[in-house]
Parts: structure tokens; C-alpha cells; sequence
């Protein structure tokens, strides 16, 4: 058992799950964010063009929702390769943790915008005919009753993205890059040094647990419903 | 008097799967300044979507609403959002903002004319006051009864303003006694403030209670309107009759003071007729009829005040003589 532990718990490698969690976290919450900055509007605008949403545009739901099916029907290894030219024209590099951002994003943000789309769906048909009966224009629709009534929905949609783009954050090997989950990958599938591969999993673990705790309670704190 | 909206052949329709569904089909009223008009009709009648037409929530299909003066049919986009800062409405589920204190949700219409936040604040304080929610501003509406809910969605009504208050059902998920105070808060923003009111409701105790003057609807059709006293005295059209004594309800309960002493000459079916007719129960103090049918009948009339009076329209209309008598069991 203790030997099983002993190259897995060395000083060397207490040091890389250190920086391990840095670029885990790091390429999660960045991803996360860049997906949100797409994602927010495009759910808005899904939500507000459907046909029994404020501003009904059969056209531009069909054509958006298609897109979004699509980005999200292709899986995320082919994704990240399919990818590569774009990565190339925006990060400057294909390979690192960096360049793996760019398929993360476009990956997790037509998901985020399913997520703001039927948080967005829930808000009450009432409220949004109280604010429309006051003569709000769509935009006020918006910004003032559509956003913050779903604001406790929106946050359990964060957390919900975050722990997914987490699962896909050991593919970064695959480019180059590292990470809790590419250290994973590495040492148990390669190297056959599970010891590394369970400590790694254990912290990911850990991660998600941290981040649907946070949410959730987060979503339960802001929420005046209840 | 001048009318602040006039209803012109007002046609709505729906089209569903099974095809074309008439929902309002030639309505035509005048609502007149300052008066509080209701609009009664069963489940289904296309009272709700008559409603929403007022301020276009629903698009008519055809007719014209003319609201102070303009078309709101005619009207842009931004035009008719002007328009409706001067025409609130209430609702039966109260449609507050989940995530906002009473206070806050007071100030939403005034934030999205651009009042400034502070002179919004100031007048939405002044408001929840008028309404008796001072204490309440910090609370959110899960925090707060029906009855209070609907207060802060009255107050939040009022803030732009307007000149018409439309209330959709506003008291129909409200207890009885909740009801009352509700109504009375409408009469009094009626007398006080001037606000022309528009009642929708299915209940006719909320229109006897408070209105001027009422429209019944029934099947996407205005089947009866005029002064409360008057429809409900002599009701005309079957929905109304309906409406008033509901056949599953129970009689207007006997026990009243007032009794009437009815000369009959052969109608045997008299007092028969008069309870199918006016839902009253009557109780005989005294008769005196010979063999041919004529005579006198004491009867003791039922407390409720509508009863009687249309118990009397009845006898009137049938041109029965009768006269008022003290009797003291």
C-alpha cells in the first residue's frame, strides 16, 4: 500500500497536482465565462424569438436553433480537432492549455445557451404580461424582468456548466496541454501509475463537489421565493 | 358624460388547430370618465380576452379601441407603450416580481418611464401608504398574504398615474373578507383619485358591490348592458339570469323585515312563479282567497335587498298590485 502511494504522493508530484489545479481551474472558469459571454445572449435571444416568447421571429429561432443543435450534436473530441484551423487563427498555436480553450468555449457555450434559454422559459407568463401591460419595451422585458427573475435558475445553470466543461477538461492532453485530468490520463492510462491517476480523480472530485455546493447554496441565497 | 375609451366593433379571433375560434365577436361599449364599469360573464365567455384587447395585449382582429381620445389600433409601437402608462391593470394571480421587495416592485413602472430612482422611491413610499403597506416595503411578495400581494400590485398600479385601472378577476383567488377590503380600496381610488375602473370578474357580488354600470358577456357576445340597479332588478338575457341565480346556488334566505300584501285575482301559480323567477324564499303569513282564485297574500320577503327589489320589478312587470305592510309576528 505504501509503495503503491510512494512515487504519488513524492514531493515532485504534490508539487504538479498544486499547479495541476491552478491550470484546471483556470481553463475551467475561463472557459466558463468566455461560454457565458456567448451563451447569455444567444438563450436570450432564443427564448425572447420563440413563438411564445415577448418578440416571436420564427426565422431567426429556427436558423439559431439549428446552429445550436448542430455544435452540440458534434462530440467534443471532433470537436477539438475540427477546431484546430480556428484555434490556429485565434490563439496564434494549436497545442497548450490556451489553444484548448477555444473548442471548449464553442462547445460549452451553444450548451450555456440551452441553459439561459429554458431558464429564461420559466419565468412566470404573468409577471412578463404585468411588465408588458405597463407599456415595458422588449429590451426593459429584458434587463429588468426576464434576467433577474431567472437569476436563481441562471446560477444552478452555472454550476451545472462549470462541473461539465470540468469533464471535458482532461482531453486538454490531447493538445498539449496538462491539468488535473490530463495528469490523470497521462500517468494512469500511459504510465501505468494508477496511484496518480486516482489522486488527481480524487481531487477533481473535490472540485466539482466545491463548485455544485457554492452554486447551489448561492442560488438558494439570492432565490426570495422561498 | 365624456367616455375615456370607446370599444368599436370590436372582433377577436383565434386561430387554433381545429381552425378559426371567434373569442369576441361585435362588441361595442363606452366606458364613461370616472365611472366603474364591470364586465361579467361564465368561464369562457371572452371576458379575459375582451380585457386584453382594452390595451392590446391582444391584438382585435378587427374594431377599433379608442382610449382617451386615439386609436390605440393605429398606434406605433412606441406610441401605444405611452399609451399604456396612462392604462394599468391588475390581475387574479397578482403578477408580482418574485425577486423584488414590495417597495421595489412599486418602483418598476416608474423605472421604465425614467423617473429617477430617488423620486421613484419617494412616490412609491407614498403610494404602499395609501394602499396600508407602509411597514410592509422591505418584504418580498412570498412574504406577503393574497390580499396584501394584491394591495402591492393596486400600489404599483397606480404609480404612473393613469387613467384607467383595468381589473382582470383581481379578486377571484381571495378570500371573502379579503375581497371586501379589496373592493373597498377600489372604490375609494375611484372617489379619491378619480380613476375610471374596469371590473372583470365572475362574481356578481363584486359587480353589485362596487360598479356603476355593468356588461354581460356571454358566448364572444354583449347580451345585456346597463346601470347595475337596473340589469340586476330586471335581468333580460339568460346568461344573465344565470349569472344572478346560478341554479346550484341557494335561495336568497327568507327572514327579512319588510312584507308585501299581493291582491291575486286567478293566477295560481303566483307565489310558485315568484320564487322560480327572482330565487327568493318566501314564507306565507296569511291568505284569504275565495274559490274563484281572488284574495290577498301576506308574504315576508327575504333579507337581501336585490332580492327584494326584484321580487317587486316582478310584480311589476306582471302588473300586480301590491302594498307594503308592517307586520310584527
Amino acid at each position: 500500500m505504501r509503495e503503491f502511494f510512494e512515487t504519488a504522493l513524492s514531493g515532485q508530484m504534490l508539487a504538479l497536482y498544486g499547479s495541476d489545479i491552478l491550470v484546471t481551474l483556470y481553463m475551467t472558469l475561463v472557459s466558463t465565462a468566455m461560454a457565458y459571454l456567448i451563451g447569455i445572449p444567444l438563450g436570450i435571444i432564443l427564448s425572447v424569438t420563440d413563438k411564445d416568447g415577448i418578440h416571436p421571429l420564427s426565422p431567426v429561432n429556427k436558423v439559431l436553433g439549428f446552429l445550436v443543435n448542430v455544435l452540440r450534436s458534434v462530440p467534443f473530441v471532433i470537436l477539438l480537432v475540427m477546431a484546430l484551423p480556428l484555434t490556429k487563427v485565434l490563439v496564434g498555436t494549436k497545442i497548450g492549455n490556451t489553444a484548448f480553450l477555444v473548442p471548449l468555449v464553442l462547445s460549452a457555450a451553444p450548451f450555456v445557451a440551452r441553459m439561459v434559454e429554458s431558464s429564461i422559459k420559466e419565468v412566470d407568463k404573468g409577471v412578463i404580461e404585468a411588465a408588458q401591460s405597463m407599456g415595458s419595451t422588449d429590451l426593459q422585458i429584458i434587463m429588468k424582468v426576464l434576467l433577474p427573475e431567472a437569476k436563481p435558475s441562471l446560477i444552478i445553470g452555472g454550476a451545472i456548466a462549470m462541473t461539465t466543461i470540468l469533464g471535458y477538461t482532461p482531453l486538454a492532453q490531447l493538445v498539449g496541454g496538462n491539468g488535473l485530468g490530463a495528469t490523470a490520463v497521462q500517468y494512469g492510462v500511459y504510465r501505468f501509475e494508477p496511484a496518480i491517476m486516482y489522486i488527481a480523480s480524487l481531487f477533481l472530485i473535490i472540485i466539482v463537489q466545491i463548485l455544485q455546493e457554492v452554486g447551489m447554496s448561492l442560488s438558494k441565497k439570492t432565490d426570495k421565493r422561498i | 358624460m365624456e367616455n375615456i375609451i370607446e370599444i368599436r366593433q370590436l372582433n377577436k379571433t383565434f386561430d387554433d388547430s381545429a381552425g378559426k375560434v371567434v373569442a369576441l365577436d361585435d362588441i361595442n361599449i363606452s366606458i364613461r370618465k370616472g365611472e366603474i364599469f364591470g364586465i361579467i360573464g361564465l368561464s369562457g365567455a371572452g371576458k379575459s380576452t375582451l380585457v386584453r384587447c382594452i390595451n392590446l395585449l391582444e391584438r382585435p382582429t378587427r374594431g377599433q379601441i379608442i382610449f382617451d381620445g386615439q386609436d390605440l389600433c393605429s398606434l406605433s409601437k412606441k406610441q401605444l407603450l405611452a399609451a399604456r402608462h396612462s392604462m394599468s391593470m391588475i390581475f387574479q394571480s397578482f403578477n408580482l416580481l418574485s425577486q423584488r421587495t414590495a417597495l421595489q416592485n412599486v418602483c418598476f413602472p416608474l423605472e421604465i418611464t425614467g423617473v429617477p430612482h430617488s423620486q421613484a422611491k419617494e412616490k412609491a413610499r407614498e403610494l404602499l401608504k395609501l394602499v396600508g403597506l407602509s411597514e410592509k416595503e422591505k418584504n418580498y411578495p412570498s412574504q406577503l398574504s393574497g390580499g396584501q400581494k394584491q394591495r402591492v400590485a393596486i400600489a404599483r398600479a397606480l404609480a404612473t398615474q393613469p387613467k384607467v385601472l383595468l381589473c382582470d378577476e383581481a379578486t377571484s383567488a381571495l378570500d371573502p373578507t379579503t375581497t371586501q377590503s379589496i373592493l373597498e380600496l377600489l372604490t375609494q381610488i375611484n372617489q379619491k383619485m378619480g380613476v375610471t375602473i374596469i371590473v372583470i370578474t365572475h362574481e356578481m357580488k363584486v359587480i353589485e358591490q362596487i360598479c356603476h354600470r355593468l356588461a354581460v358577456v356571454d358566448q364572444s357576445h354583449i347580451v345585456e348592458m346597463g346601470q347595475v340597479q337596473d340589469v340586476f332588478t330586471r335581468p333580460r338575457a339568460a346568461a344573465t339570469k344565470q349569472l344572478l341565480c346560478p341554479t346550484d346556488s341557494a335561495l336568497f334566505s327568507e327572514g327579512g323585515k319588510e312584507c308585501l300584501e299581493i291582491q291575486t285575482n286567478d293566477n295560481e301559480t303566483l307565489i310558485s312563479d315568484i320564487v322560480l323567477e327572482t330565487h327568493s324564499r318566501l314564507r306565507i303569513l296569511s291568505a284569504d282567497i275565495d274559490s274563484s282564485g281572488k284574495g290577498s297574500i301576506l308574504l315576508r320577503l327575504p333579507a337581501d335587498p336585490t332580492a327584494v327589489r326584484r321580487i317587486k320589478a316582478y310584480l311589476d312587470d306582471r302588473q300586480i298590485s301590491y302594498k307594503e305592510v308592517n307586520y310584527n309576528a
